[in-house]
């Protein structure tokens, strides 16, 4: 699955979605079904007369709803039943399960123990290896079956029982897929356990004992800790971890001054706090630095500088962040005029669109991003008092400006009012420093001081205002970002910044994304299943794994059909490997060139059709969100499903009627 | 008898037939073992031995390497298209900045083709070099210039006989870390890598490239990956992959670089004059180096001297025949050419006593003199009697093959710019250079710390002012002097890389001059670089001086007369127009 595809199914509503799905779906099959009627007809026309193929094709469609009205779960169990001893029987399963084991047993020699995200890789790993055993097990057991079965005639000791050709082909695929989830479950806990005992690892603090006394002080000119990296604001102690599955973190005790009724939202690191005279709190707490993606947490036993200092396990890796996406994105030039997809930086991969920090010689730039958010309501956060804000920003410069120093930028909340004539409410800016290709926490504090409008649009004397009571007062709540740099570029994209909600269980998460796996080996038994009732297993494999080639690059596909794409299709493709010609350049005109085109136009459409027929498993694929570490939504989780049973009830019908025209099951 | 059976069976006779000659060809080596050590027991077949003859052996080129023969199993002969889907993973990875995935497959990748260098090479530089500069942060990209050169550092087990991958580990080392844009930065975070320097004491030893208060360096450590590159060639005796002068010429460059880093980042002192030492011997042992660049016998870049004393004999000896023929067509020759006394007198120069713009000044001249000289040789030749013309045309030859030598010399000096560098070395390893860096290093904290002009106190007898402190002005004044006399005999020096960095301090000089709303000094000391250089230099030149100062011709000064600047003695506008 592409990127852009992983961001945009983030937003996938089932609401949205299923009215558009059954438009598209509808007449999909009313028309296959008109085509498979015609077909049949012409067939049965043509081995039997006009008269008689009109009888048989009428009988046929006729029988289909009786056929199917009594279907009986006994009897498709009792397939179900044979089905899975066949599967057994064949040892798929079992060179299925071995094969997994042993890219458990040997996965380690291919992966990259100095990964930044050894978590994505581990699970890209398990999920995609699960993947494709079980899809390619699927093909092979939904393909062997019917056919091996016809050709041994051992379908006629099942034919010649009271049991309907729906009641075959449905109980053939529920069999499989009963066989598939077994396995997959197993595959599933396997994984699970090896993802969960690769990554769980802690560290110890690098020194003579386990406490304060091991840190080392901060050079205060330089602000450099004993690595050469610069130390957050307020470090006033720097420490080493040991070196522990490849990677070691370094770590600040920090001085953070609060107001007394904002304590820091980790209060486990805590190592002593002072009150000041002016009534703020004075925290000296111990953070570890991200390192592999991921950092620990801290427990302080004791009090002080003699205090113990243990580090947790992993934080980071076991993640199911449930994020709240705007409903909008809109970006502004330096003028204030609407800017569509923000400023093209000229980044290959045009995802984010990026809104400029003015110049020396025009700081006041209007340019900025602005988030349209709704419901945003106390009971969607965990914590009302400290909304988490998170972004994952781009940076662009351009000039070097100071190389030590971060790209500034800033955020902002603003009300959304009903009616515009209410005053807006204005929140001050807040600065931050982007941390590009890390994601940024923004703490929110639920009283923000900000400015009111009054009747006339002019701005009222600062004061504190509610996050939900007054910025969110009917569910809005715009959010703006600026480039707070002179010459330099931030950039966002709709899925760049959310408002974060509690995580979800990761474990729930992991057999979420396991689901999104059973939804596609249901699909391609189904296709299997249909596939082998009118061809034989070679050609069924052939077909159900082109098909699923189909699925896995539909967009590919569909942008080969777009104008824009360069290269031509696959024909014109082949040409220029063959010739070395570039991508962009114009092929010479003439009979050749043209003949080239159009076969490719022919072929593409062809396969853009295919792309209608066989399903999308982009849909499906939920790995992404697991590896990257959001939750997979329930409404993703609608989508898949019901697309992949209406991929069975339609491919279930196939089979049955493929089934039917053949003697054997008449 | 069924048709069919009989077709399969002629099938099996044929295929078993051709089972013959393949086995003949593929036949693999076998080794004898014994007495504790293998011998090679049978050379193998025709496949074998071409293997062996061409270095092509798996056991020959690396390491047996479970995961990567595991996984060329896996791709069941069909190495080819597995590369090219992962090459084409890689590129799409990098579209779309999945780095983490790009980084899978790359490792994927080179366990499929892990004998083919250039996949190392390109990939290495990719990491290195276009993922490192995405991010935005200097830590990151330091991150990932790392894992450009990690990347690299696998490659070497897998291509035990070519040097091409440690040239590249001494390239990325070096240049991208001490070279590019962070170079600062990046250097600092080098020096207190320990965890990366243990991770690659399994190729270089850290202690080599360990300096003391200077900790580890990546010059020095670019040089030990050049050490072990030279090893391969000169001690394994495995192939060049490129020509000898770059391929020696890059190892004593590390040193030189090593020893200017240390000097840009901290004050002048005796060990970083003892690393310039070292860095002139380095440079001077590869100019003595033996260095084929061409058909013909081997040159050295120290050979110059040898080849202009071997022309001279020769020609002496070619004149011996004819006497006086040659300096009477040489006087008729430069009458025909009108050359100016100026030019006259730098012909008359030896060579190395020429600067860059002297020497582009009177190329065309001296080529003319060349070609001339050769038809001169020619001339006498012509004029020797036809008793001696046996012996003296064996000479000629020898005067047309030095003559040739010396032209590859030239061209490959301008290459490798030996003598530049050579004389650079020897002045910076001099006690005087290390003064006047002291000075430079002063003026710029000074600077720094923003204070420009001298301090004053009264001396409360003689009621005069007496400087407790010389501020920034001051100091590079004196720095200025200094340089002078270090460089004013050396004009191969007067433009070029320490002419450029000299100007660039000058540039801060000139700065603080308009900021304290002071002129520059009519008779700046190192004048003569400022007009030597580019004009694109902000630096005013000798002729705007002069108008500066009123004067309607200006005089170029020359370098030896020019009088210093008086160190403490700031010239201000007041002080100049009550001159």
């Amino acid at each position: 699955m592409s990127d852009s595809q992983f961001y945009e199914n983030q937003f996938l509503k089932l609401s949205e979605w299923f009215p558009g799905a059954v438009g598209v779906f509808g007449p999909l099959m009313l028309a296959l079904i008109l085509m498979g009627v015609v077909f049949g007809y012409l067939v049965a026309a043509f081995r039997h007369g006009a008269g008689e193929g009109f009888y048989i094709v009428a009988q046929t469609v006729g029988g289909f709803f009786p056929d199917w009205l009594r279907m009986s779960p006994r009897r498709v169990w009792a397939i179900a039943r044979l089905a899975i001893k066949e599967a057994f029987r064949r040892r798929v399963v079992m060179v299925t399960f071995g094969l997994f084991a042993l890219a458990i047993l040997f996965g380690g020699w291919f992966m990259n123990s100095n990964s930044d995200h050894p978590d994505r890789i581990y699970v890209n790993f398990v999920a995609f290896g699960t993947q494709m055993l079980v899809l390619f097990m699927g093909i092979l057991v939904a393909s062997f079956s019917l056919p091996d079965d016809i050709k041994n005639k051992t379908i006629y000791t099942v034919v010649t029982k009271p049991v309907r050709a729906s009641e075959i082909v449905v109980g053939r695929i529920v069999g499989f897929t009963a066989i598939g989830t077994a396995l997959l479950t197993l595959m599933g806990i396997v994984s699970f356990v090896f993802v969960w005992g690769g990554l769980t690892h802690t560290h110890q603090i690098v020194g003579e004992n386990q406490s304060i006394a091991s840190f080392e002080d901060i050079d205060p000119t330089t602000r450099l800790n004993q690595l050469g990296r610069r130390v957050s604001n307020g470090a006033i102690k720097t420490f080493q971890t040991t070196m522990d599955d490849g990677h070691r973190h370094t770590g600040e005790l920090i001085e953070d001054i609060r107001d007394a009724d904002s304590p820091p939202m980790d209060a486990s690191n805590v190592v002593s706090k002072e009150v000041l005279p002016n009534g703020q709190i004075k925290y000296r707490r111990v953070i570890v630095d991200l390192a592999a993606g991921h950092t620990h947490g801290v427990k302080v036993s004791g009090d002080g500088d003699n205090a113990t200092i243990t580090l947790g396990p992993a934080r980071g890796f076991f993640r199911a962040r449930v994020p709240y996406y705007s409903d909008s994105l809109a970006f502004f030039e330096y003028t204030g005029a609407r800017k569509e997809g923000g400023v093209d930086v000229g980044r290959e991969l045009n995802r984010q669109g990026f809104f400029d920090g003015g110049t020396p010689w025009l700081p006041n730039t209007l340019s900025r991003a602005e988030f349209d958010f709704s419901g945003i309501v106390e009971s969607r956060f965990e914590d009302p008092n400290l909304v988490v804000l998170e972004m994952n920003l781009g940076v662009f410069r351009t000039t070097k400006a100071n190389i030590q120093k971060r790209v500034l930028g800033s955020w902002q909340i603003e009300s959304v009012p009903e009616n515009p004539e209410e005053g807006r409410v204005v929140s001050e800016r807040f600065t931050f420093e982007s941390q590009e290709y890390q994601t940024q926490l923004m703490p929110i504090k639920r009283k923000i001081v900000g400015q009111k409008t009054d009747e006339s649009g002019n701005f009222e004397p600062s004061a504190e205002f509610d996050l939900f009571d007054d910025y969110a007062k009917n569910g809005k709540l715009k959010l703006v970002l600026r480039c707070e740099d002179p010459n330099q570029y931030l950039g966002a994209a709709r899925a760049d910044v959310y408002f974060r909600s509690a995580d979800q269980p990761y474990a729930w998460n992991f057999f979420k994304s396991y689901l999104g796996i059973w939804a596609q080996m249901l699909v391609i038994i189904s296709l299997g299943v249909a596939f082998s009732t009118f061809l034989n297993a070679p050609v069924t494999i052939v077909m159900t794994a082109v098909t699923m080639l189909v699925g896995f690059n539909t967009e590919f596909i569909r942008e080969m059909l777009s104008p824009d794409h360069v290269g031509g299709g696959p024909l014109e493709s082949f040409y220029r490997i063959v010739t070395q010609n570039s991508m962009v350049l114009e092929l010479d005109p003439g009979i050749g060139s043209t003949l080239l085109e159009k076969s490719d136009q022919l072929l593409v459409q062809m396969l853009a059709s295919l792309t209608y027929i066989a399903p999308n498993f982009s849909i499906f694929n939920f790995s992404e969100s697991l590896i990257y570490g959001y939750d997979i939504s329930l409404d993703r989780l609608g989508v898949a499903f019901i697309t992949a049973f209406a991929f069975f009830i339609g491919f279930s019908i196939l089979g049955y009627f493929s089934l039917k025209t053949r003697e054997i099951a008449k | 008898m069924n048709k069919s059976f009989v077709r399969k069976i002629v099938y099996l006779v044929i295929l078993g037939m051709l089972l013959v000659p393949i086995s003949m060809v593929s036949r693999p080596s076998t080794l004898n073992s014994g007495s504790g050590s293998s011998s090679r027991g049978n050379s193998g077949g025709e496949l074998a031995n071409l293997r062996v003859m061409h270095v092509l052996a798996q056991e020959q080129i690396s390491e047996i390497d479970p995961a990567s023969e595991t996984m060329k199993l896996a791709s069941l002969g069909l190495r080819g298209l597995a590369s090219l889907l992962l090459w084409n993973q890689a590129n799409e990875q990098k579209k779309t900045h999945n780095f983490e995935g790009l980084e899978a497959t790359l490792n994927l990748l080179v366990k499929i083709q892990p004998n083919f260098v250039k996949v190392w090479d390109f990939q290495a530089h990719n990491l290195s070099y276009n993922i490192s500069v995405e991010f935005d942060d200097y830590e990151y990209r330091y991150h990932w210039v790392k894992k450009g050169i990690r990347f690299l550092t696998k490659g070497i087990a897998f291509n035990k006989r070519d040097h091409r991958i440690t040239d590249d580990l001494g390239w990325f080392t070096g240049m991208k870390i001490g070279y590019s844009d962070e170079k600062t930065e990046f250097r600092r975070l080098f020096r207190k890598d320990r965890d990366y320097h243990e991770e690659m004491a399994e190729f270089i030893e850290p202690d080599s490239y360990y300096l003391r208060e200077y900790e580890y360096d990546n010059w020095k450590m670019a040089y030990q990956w050049y050490t072990i590159s030279r090893n391969k060639v000169l001690v394994e005796g495995n192939r060049k992959y490129s020509g000898d002068l770059l391929f020696f010429m890059k190892r004593p460059a590390q040193i030189r670089n090593m020893a200017e880093a240390i000097q840009t980042e901290n004050r002048a002192n005796e060990s970083i004059q003892n690393f310039w030492t070292d860095a002139s011997r380095e440079w001077m042992e590869f100019g003595k180096q033996p260095l084929t660049v061409g058909p013909g016998a081997p040159i050295t870049m120290e050979s110059f001297t040898e080849l202009d004393e071997r022309l001279e004999y020769l020609r002496g000896q070619l004149d011996s025949y004819a006497p006086g023929v040659r300096v009477s067509f040489r006087n008729e020759l430069l009458q025909s050419l009108n050359i100016s006394a100026q030019d006259r007198e730098i012909l008359d120069r030896p060579v190395d006593q020429r600067s860059d713009d002297e020497r582009i000044g009177i190329r065309e001249i001296e080529n003319r003199l060349t070609s001339s000289q050769i038809a001169l040789d020619q001339m006498v030749l012509e004029q020797i009697s036809v008793d001696n013309r046996a012996v003296a045309q064996r000479i000629f030859d020898q005067i047309q093959n030095t003559i040739s030598d010396m032209a590859t010399l030239e061209s490959n000096n301008s290459v490798a710019n030996y003598r530049y560098w050579k004389v650079y070395c020897q002045v910076e390893s001099e006690r005087a250079a290390v003064v006047a860096h002291q000075e430079l290093f002063d003026a710029s904290e000074l600077q720094r710390k923003s204070i420009f002009d001298d301090e004053y106190t009264l001396d409360p007898k003689t009621k005069q002012p007496v400087i407790t402190q010389l501020g920034a002005i001051s100091t590079y004044e004196k720095s200025f002097v200094l340089w002078n006399e270090i460089l004013n005999d050396k004009p191969i020096l007067h433009l070029g890389h320490l002419a450029d960095n000299i100007t660039d301090v000058m540039k801060k000089y000139y700065d603080m001059l308009e900021m304290t709303d002071k002129k520059w000094p009519r008779h700046h000391p190192l004048q003569y670089l400022v007009d030597a250089g580019s004009n694109l230099n902000k630096l005013p030149f000798a002729d705007e001086v002069a108008e500066m100062y009123g004067e309607e011709v200006a005089p170029k000064p020359i370098p030896n007369d020019a009088p210093p600047a008086v160190p403490g003695q700031n010239r201000n506008q007041k002080d100049d127009e009550e001159e």
